[in-house]
């Protein structure tokens, strides 16, 4: 689901685990184990370093498929409150160098079956967006976009 | 060296964020308009459509042109289109980090 609302456009997903928030929380901050899951199907991961506290920053380091390219992503971390949420913001060092990054927030909630986790990436904040105090209109981005497609 | 992307994807989705903007649109997608009849369903001043203009022109989302004293106004659905494709581009890369975690979780630990 993508909503526009008066904070900006967002992403968001969720997904549940049979397995505790602390766990799942560990695994998302812990660099040993970082590197031992993320990226898409191929992806190499050859160095994690976090540091772990609000201001604090981290890096990811990735080897695209086949022997491909490194890529690196890194950011701030801006709110940290085990193990329920974890907000920072995120930005690949080969993006343009006037690009804002981009903030993703991970809730981690409990249910009786594990934990539900709630992912909302933010694309592009501004100081406009910043500044704004109303909310806008809550709706589907992919609606608008088909009405105005040409 | 980084090549500079053509469409200003922060200024498409700040654009997108105003609902008089998206309103604004959702109306050229029926076709091009004066500006004067951009502003006539809108309790809002021209200075203040103008304005709004600014931001969508800005994004590259409006092209806006002179034709005698009017201001005629045109969408450009490209931006909005890249901005989609971004979006989806993310929620590839998210859906597929989030499967790559619950495998790992269920890895048995």
């Amino acid at each position: 689901m993508t909503a526009a609302t008066g904070q900006g456009i967002r992403l968001e997903l969720k997904r549940e685990f049979a397995h505790s928030c602390e766990k799942v929380f560990a695994a998302i901050t812990q660099p040993d184990r970082v590197m031992q899951w993320m990226g898409p199907p191929g992806v190499t991961n050859l160095d994690a370093v976090v540091d772990l506290r609000v201001g604090g920053s981290y890096r990811f380091t990735m080897r695209g498929a086949n022997d491909g390219p490194v890529y690196k992503v890194a950011g701030k971390y801006q709110e940290i409150a085990p193990p329920h949420l974890l907000r920072f913001t995120w930005k690949w060092e080969h993006a343009p160098a006037d690009e804002p990054p981009m903030e993703v927030v991970f809730q981690l909630s409990h249910t009786s079956t594990g934990c539900l986790l709630e992912l909302t990436q933010t694309g592009f904040p501004t100081q406009e967006e910043c500044d704004r105090h109303t909310h806008g209109w809550s709706g589907s981005f992919q609606r608008l976009s088909q009405l105005v497609k040409e | 060296m980084v090549k500079r992307r053509e469409v200003k994807l922060d200024l498409v989705f700040s654009a997108l964020a105003d609902p008089t903007r998206r309103a604004i649109l959702v109306r050229l997608e029926k076709g091009e308009a004066s500006v004067t009849e951009l502003a006539a369903p809108f309790r809002v001043s021209m200075p203040a459509i103008s304005k709004q203009l600014n931001v969508l022109e800005r994004a590259g989302l409006v092209e806006r042109r002179k034709i005698g004293r009017t201001h005629h106004c045109r969408l450009r659905a490209r931006p909005l289109s890249e901005a989609q494709q971004w979006l989806e581009r993310y929620r590839r890369f998210w859906e597929l980090n989030l499967d790559a975690l619950e495998r790992y979780l269920n890895q048995g630990q």
